[in-house]
């Protein structure tokens, strides 16, 4: 037995079972939900008939329950799964969620809610306030513990194949921290300048909020916060670490290798790179043309790179990884990336004005290009390289560019976006269409391309459908230069003999750790994995360095936690389903100039003005809630957050169960009638107990509508109680005590307002209830017997009340007031029933736990072991709930103690 | 407590033991015009099998309250006839033996009429004792159908009577009154007198929980009518109700219009009765759909300030209405009059809200004055325990809010209607509440004290005992020290409330944390730097 | 006041935005809620989540007790105030 007793729920019915339980000298396991104990009363102003402060009557039994010896306190957990036993003991599930924040370092100083950066309704103050995704559940909560709340990886965070934190840099753009976001995304890679224009946006097109509008252009606003970050500093604006003493020697200053280079420089290694040609940057500097991502821009990033202490060794080529190692370095990385271009492989290809796409983009960036003045050119090839090349092609005067493709439009592996722009410059399309020779004139220049159609037939092994040729359809494109562009391919010179390769040309390497067969050679980018993309050569080179640093420390390798390990995706129909409406914006779309017959190789996209980056980042869902933009790590003094965290299950054994799960109170906008959540000045009872208890959201008792000071307060009371139309036909007992308490309140806190309760029946029963009714008569608070039937607005916020005057002749009166509180009842709280699996807890049929014998057993539900305490089993008041946990501890002393006397015979009855 | 009886009588043959000598049919006779005697039977074997199951039938379906048989010596069998009484659900204790064959057959074989005289004599003195054999049960044990399920009370009672018979852990004594209490929580010494007894019985207890419920309103004559005939106190109202399962009739004739005045005795102004006692709306309202579901044609007029049937009670509420009942509400400061009518009913005058404000008058044949719970009379006992009273006389808690069943004399709970006017099931919750309190501080076996109490300077002590009569507590007693008398002070007892402190002409008592030496430094800093 | 509410949710988080505008506004000295609401070109009932948000947080702070209309001016509590 793990422990005697477990406790579901510490509001006052649980925190008073496990106390008299602790007291009684059982082993008690108390979980709670929330993060902190207390329930609902820790939330209230003051209580009654006394007026004690509830903060101050809440706050010693939360201290006696936390640190009661016999108390073992789990908050934050929930239970499930709870099943009888043939002994009659219960076992169960716990699970306790993760808060993200290590809470034996956690010194409940707050400075992490203060800096996040994102905002959310606080349900502790009913949405009256904002509160952070980090965040203390309230000041007095017990443990006073930080939590940062995560419903999982946000899409684009999840999609991003370089494991940066986009929904982070959107947060923080948002915030006007435009630096902090540079940083952030400077965290991941050098390259931010890069990633800004050429990306290709996996995070788009995740982007929950391209389910509403369009998706938040979450590339640009990088390109923002870059551009503002180099307009005001060169290099990364970081400190260079202290060196580690060792060495990595990196092949190739692509974006795999320079971001393996920028990790590795920040955990103080001394890093070489060996670049073939005679500037660093492989495809970024000699394959995208200027137009999409400047030089400077390349340059910048690079620059970030060299300001850690990294050295680029240019033209450079190196052919023995051996000997390289040799030269004393600890690790030794090859990215050398797919350099190579794919031949077309027909006849007639060595004419004079045959070239790869590759080689004369490189022939263009080192400013040896061909000329093209009046050419016509054809492109063979779908892919991004195809495009560039045919773009690149008309700006250096060709007078016709056709890209032909063997497949059709849709099957272009280029993105959509390249393809339309291509096709705005000029660029005119052949699909379906594949070369069969190069056709040449006696000099050897090229004249033509023949060509022949082509069908599609089945799906290959890449799921597109396989070209089929169909004959006799051979044509000529009459042209002067064909530039081919059907694929790339790493050299494997460098490691052909070393180590093993795979599909010919690529390198093998573990797929999570990219070490080689060579223990101390690693490889990343396109040289493993073939011609991929930007992003995900971003993400290697991350992977690898943090795989190198292990490796070269002696530590195991295992998962690459930026990437392998992320929290499960957010699902975005929850995402959208938060909000019961969302309000339309305007998407910020980039408005690119093209111009069918383009000139220059100036940047065409143009940046985001600093209004357009507000607008943009303003319209995230927080899909993840907390963004993971790292604010809360940089704040907390005592480095007590953990992203890593995750939640613990374990199994437990317990003697006895005491249901304590609460209440749930009315959902007022189901009242249509009376206008809560149309009207901003109709709020609810427990609303209005927060604007009045010490650590209320607002700076006094203001209207929620403009924060006025009311003068006029009316109450409404059995909103959702005696109420057939709401499905309630009970009373909740409570409303119109805690209304006359409020009306006490109101008198004391604004001494010029009028209160006004609109009622039915003052049921003011129990222990001086109807004295401290009186007194509120006394004070001056009014009181209407007669139902509301409806509350509309005016225009300056005011509201109208219609109701029957029943005392006055019974008049139908509309009065005026300026805020009306409706005095929301109590419901049932359905998840008790998820707790058990096999033998159901008994329900009544208002969906209450069931008590069979109410009168003489209180406490006792159909399972026999199984107690509850509290509102869990009916309305009640604080008092009520207090006598109900006692009546219940008595039961489960008893049960205990019958069931350690003679546990064989019991065990017979209890299952009789 | 019920008021009319119905107790079975069994007279045994014995086989011929008893019925050879006493004319068993005669002592039979002798009960038959007794009201409150409702069974009376020979038997030939009433310990025989066949015959406890009779009994146990009879006592069901007549719903008997009390149980005498005549037949062989309480030794033989009271134990078998007890075992009869909780097997038909019946207090055991209720249960009379009478030995008629030892002390009248046998012991006159030659006089028959004489034994037979001898045995009726010994029948009707056991009847009258079990007459008066003191209930357990309160209030509830005298009720009938109850809110909210329509469970008995009286059956109720007996469950939990039964219930507490098969116990051995507990002992009841009747008739029984505590005397006196001394020592301290955990350990205190009860004395407990039964009446009619001259020894007290002394027994060592651990904590002591007060359930001395409550007395019902007894309006004053004139009251709303009080004293005119038909007009009734709740109580009196459902004696009535629960006296019989046919429509109601009220000294022989039926009931047709009912008109209740609640209130009664509650919510009144300042000086008098502030309290509402929160069960009566519910317990009315209950009444009269018992009512009209018995008579349907039942006029009913519930003459209101406010219907508190809080909770789940709502729902009868709404049956009271569909059924029939009209509620009408009058202004807190125009209640309702009641008066004869010409012909000799009465009537009730109500302004009814809920028409305009018209007074209308109402002719009834029974008008109930819903009366609530007043505090019980237990003056001897509140000092004896030192029980602290509220406003409205009820004892009062620690807490209202967060300690509702302890009192500020540690190891004494209050539970119950004693506490404040409560329903059912609110007092059985707080029972085992109390039940639980106690639990906490005994099964712990020991409890830490505070430390800041009073103690004595034996040395300094003249053995004046001033201190003793002045601690409100009872904290402080004389014992011997060194051949003297001196005070000595119990630190359980002790709640450091300091009002021996000064008293002591010697000064030999300090209060620890307060002691005479901290105050006068405190004084001193307090009055040597001048206040700006 | 009768524009249908937006989602308190997708107001409560547009506060990070609204942060600089309403700290901007009340540089040049304290404001009332309807006198931010008007400067903004947002409704009152928005405002008031942003200015408590940021309140609750301490980047504004209410001044003097609240005028005769009942409404509060809150500062930049940034700010040096001379009051």
């Amino acid at each position: 037995m793990d422990y005697d007793v477990l406790v579901i729920g510490s509001g006052i019915g649980g925190m008073e079972s496990s106390i008299k339980l602790g007291d009684m000298g059982y082993k008690v396991l108390l979980v709670e939900k929330e993060a902190s104990v207390g329930g609902r009363m820790i939330l209230l102003s003051k209580v009654f008939p006394t007026l004690d402060c509830a903060s101050c009557i809440s706050g010693p039994k939360m201290s006696s329950t936390i640190n009661h010896p016999n108390i073992t306190t789990k908050t934050y957990s929930e239970v499930m799964g709870i099943e009888r036993a043939s002994d009659g003991a219960f076992r169960a599930t716990v699970k306790e969620k993760s808060t993200f924040v290590d809470w034996a370092a956690c010194t409940g100083c707050s400075d992490c809610q203060t800096a996040c950066t994102v905002a959310v309704p606080d349900e502790f103050n009913s949405d009256l306030v904002a509160r952070r995704a980090a965040y203390i559940a309230f000041p007095q909560a017990v443990p006073k513990k930080a939590v940062i709340t995560r419903a999982g990886t946000s899409p684009c965070i999840d999609n991003c194949p370089a494991g940066i934190k986009a929904h982070g840099y959107v947060s923080l753009i948002r915030s006007g921290k435009f630096e902090e976001a540079f940083q952030l995304v400077l965290d991941a890679t050098p390259l931010v300048g890069t990633l800004g224009r050429a990306c290709y946006a996996p995070c788009e097109s995740e982007c929950t909020r391209g389910d509403l509008e369009a998706t938040i252009p979450i590339r640009r606003l990088k390109r923002f916060a870059a551009d503002r970050h180099y307009a005001e500093m060169d290099g990364p604006g970081i400190e260079r670490p202290a060196t580690n003493g060792k060495s990595v020697a990196i092949v190739g200053s692509g974006p795999a290798g320079l971001t393996a280079a920028w990790q590795l420089a920040r955990l103080g290694y001394q890093v070489r790179i060996h670049e073939a040609e005679e500037q660093p940057g492989g495809f970024l500097r000699h394959a995208l043309p200027a137009y999409r991502l400047p030089q400077a821009v390349v340059e910048q990033d690079i620059a970030n790179v060299t300001a850690l202490g990294v050295e680029i060794v240019t033209s450079s080529s190196v052919h023995d990884l051996e000997a390289l190692r040799a030269e004393g370095y600890d690790a030794v990385l090859l990215a050398t990336g797919t350099p190579r271009a794919t031949a077309l492989g027909v006849p007639g290809e060595e004419a004079d004005g045959v070239l790869a796409g590759l080689d004369f983009l490189r022939q263009v960036r080192v400013s040896d290009a061909p000329d093209l003045a009046g050419k016509r050119v054809v492109v063979v090839g779908g892919g991004n390289v195809a495009m560039d090349t045919a773009r690149t092609a008309r700006r250096l005067g060709a007078l016709e560019v056709r890209v032909a493709y063997r497949r059709g439009r849709e099957e272009m592996p280029a993105h959509a976006a390249e393809v339309d722009d291509a096709e705005r410059e000029g660029v005119s399309f052949e699909f379906l269409v594949a070369p069969v020779s190069v056709v040449s004139d006696p000099t050897g220049a090229v004249t033509g391309l023949r060509c022949q159609r082509m069908q599609l037939g089945q799906a290959d092994s890449s799921g597109r459908r396989r070209p089929e040729p169909v004959a006799g359809s051979e044509f000529v494109i009459p042209c002067e230069a064909v530039f081919s562009a059907i694929g790339m391919a790493p050299d494997p010179t460098p490691f052909a003999s070393l180590a093993g390769a795979e599909s010919g040309s690529r390198i093998a390497v573990d797929p999570t750790t990219l070490q080689t067969e060579v223990p101390y050679l690693f490889a990343a980018g396109d040289v493993t994995s073939g011609a991929t993309d930007i992003t995900r050569a971003i993400g290697a080179g991350r992977r690898a360095a943090y795989m190198i640093d292990r490796w070269v420390q002696g530590r195991e390798l295992g998962h690459f936690p930026a990437l392998d390990d992320l929290l499960g995706v957010v699902d975005k129909a929850e995402v959208l389903a938060r909000q019961k409406s969302h309000t339309r914006r305007e998407p910020i779309t980039a408005d690119t100039v093209l111009s069918p017959a383009p000139e220059d190789f100036g940047e065409l996209e143009p940046p985001m003005t600093e209004a357009e980056a507000l607008a943009g980042a303003g319209g995230c869902l927080d899909c993840g809630i907390c963004s993971e933009c790292q604010e809360c790590v940089s704040a907390c003094p005592a480095d007590a957050i953990r992203f890593d965290k995750r939640e613990v299950t374990s199994e437990i054994t317990v003697g006895a169960v005491v249901v304590s799960t609460g209440y749930k109170l009315f959902a007022a906008d189901l009242k249509p009638e009376y206008g809560y959540g149309t009207y901003a000045n109709v709020i609810t009872g427990m609303q209005m107990d927060r604007l009045l208890a010490p650590t209320r959201p607002f700076n006094t008792v203001l209207r929620p509508g403009d924060g006025k000071v009311p003068e006029r307060i009316a109450y409404v009371s059995c909103t959702g109680s005696r109420d057939k139309t709401s499905g309630n036909p009970l009373c909740s007992k409570v409303c119109c005590m805690y209304s006359v308490k409020q009306n006490q309140l109101i008198m004391g806190a604004l001494p010029l307002a009028d209160v006004t309760m609109h009622y039915m029946d003052i049921r003011a029963a129990g222990k001086r209830y109807n004295e401290f009714y009186e007194q509120a008569k006394d004070m001056g608070a009014v009181y209407i017997k007669g139902r509301v039937a409806k509350i509309t607005e005016k225009d300056n916020g005011d509201l109208i009340l219609r109701y029957e005057d029943i005392e006055n002749g019974g008049a139908i009166v509309e009065a005026e007031y300026d805020l009306v509180v409706l005095a929301v009842g109590i419901q049932p709280n359905h998840e008790v029933e998820k707790l058990f699996t096999g033998e159901r807890l008994g329900l009544d049929e208002y969906f209450y736990v069931a008590e069979p014998d109410d009168d003489l057993q209180p406490g006792r539900t159909d399972i026999p072991g199984v107690f509850v305490a509290g509102t869990a089993a009916g309305v009640k008041d604080i008092v009520d709930s207090i006598l109900h946990a006692g009546a219940a501890v008595a039961q489960v002393a008893a049960h205990l103690e019958h069931v350690n006397h003679d546990r064989a015979t019991v065990a017979a009855e209890v299952l009789a | 407590m019920s008021e009319q009886r119905r107790l079975g009588v069994y007279i045994c043959h014995c086989g011929g033991n008893i019925s050879d000598y006493v004319d068993v049919e005669m002592v039979k006779d002798a009960f038959k015009d007794d009201p409150e005697v409702v069974v009376a039977e020979t038997t030939m074997f009433a310990c025989a099998d066949g015959t406890q199951h009779e009994m146990i039938r009879d006592i069901k379906e007549k719903h008997l309250d009390g149980l005498v048989v005549a037949s062989c010596s309480p030794k033989l069998h009271q134990i078998t006839f007890r075992g009869v009484a909780k097997r038909a659900d019946l207090n055991p204790y209720q249960y009379t033996q009478v030995n008629v064959r030892e002390q009248a057959s046998w012991a006159h074989t030659d006089d028959h009429v004489g034994a037979t005289e001898k045995a009726i004599g010994l029948v009707r003195a056991a009847v009258a004792k079990t007459k008066l054999s003191p209930e357990l049960g309160g209030w509830v044990g005298g009720l009938g159908a109850m809110f909210p399920h329509g469970t008995s009370g009286r059956e109720q009672i007996d469950l939990l009577v039964a219930e507490i018979a098969t116990r051995p852990s507990i002992t009841v004594l009747t008739d029984a009154e505590l005397v006196s209490k001394s020592g301290s929580f955990g350990n205190y010494v009860t004395e407990v007198r039964i009446h009619g007894q001259e020894e007290v019985v002394t027994t060592d207890v651990g904590t002591i929980v007060v359930a001395t419920g409550f007395d019902s309103y007894e309006p004053e004559a004139g009251e709303f009518g009080y004293g005119m005939e038909g007009v009734l106190t709740l109580p009196e109202f459902m004696a009535i109700v629960d006296s019989s399962d046919g429509p109601l009739t009220y000294q022989g004739k039926p009931v047709r219009t009912i008109a209740y005045v609640y209130c009664v005795g509650n919510r009144q102004p300042a000086g008098g009765n502030e309290y509402c006692s929160k069960f009566c709306c519910s317990a009315t309202v209950h009444a009269s759909i018992k009512v009209a579901a018995r008579d349907a044609a039942v006029h009913q007029y519930h003459l209101h300030r406010d219907i508190r049937t809080y909770g789940k009670y709502e729902l009868m509420y709404t049956e009271s209405r569909e059924r029939g009942s009209v509620y009408l509400r009058f202004p807190d400061d125009t209640p309702p009059s009641v008066a004869r009518t010409a012909d000799g009913h009465v009537a009730v005058t109500v302004v009814d809200a809920l028409t305009g404000n018209e007074e209308l008058t109402i002719p009834a044949d029974l008008v109930v004055l819903v009366t609530g719970m007043v505090p019980r009379e237990n003056s001897d006992l509140t000092s004896l325990l030192k029980l602290p009273v509220g406003g409205d006389g009820f004892y009062n808690e620690i807490h209202p809010k967060l300690r509702p069943v302890e009192t500020v004399v540690a190891g004494v709970m209050i539970a119950g209607a004693c506490q404040g006017p409560k329903t059912l099931s609110e007092s059985v919750a707080s029972g085992l509440a109390a039940v639980t309190q106690s639990a906490g501080i005994l099964m712990k076996g020991f409890a830490e004290l505070d430390p800041l109490v009073a103690t004595v300077d034996t040395a300094a002590c003249t053995g004046c005992t001033t201190c003793v009569e002045t601690c409100p507590y009872d904290a402080i007693s004389m014992i011997t020290c060194e051949g003297a008398a001196v005070a000595a002070i119990s630190a359980a007892v002790c709640k450091g409330c300091g009002g021996c402190v000064p008293i002591c002409a010697q000064d030999a008592i300090d209060l620890l944390g307060y002691t005479d030496a901290q105050m006068r430094a405190s004084i001193e800093s307090l009055t040597k730097e001048p206040v700006s | 006041m009768s524009t249908t509410l937006r989602d308190p949710r997708e107001i409560i988080r547009e506060e990070m935005v609204m942060q600089r505008p309403i700290l901007r506004l009340l540089e040049e000295g304290p404001l009332t809620v309807p006198e931010i609401a008007d400067k903004l070109g947002h409704p009152t009932d928005e405002v008031v989540f942003w200015v408590m948000g940021m309140r609750r947080y301490g980047h504004v702070v209410e001044v003097d007790d609240a005028d005769d209309d009942g409404y509060f001016r809150y500062a930049n509590a940034h700010q040096e105030v001379a009051s």
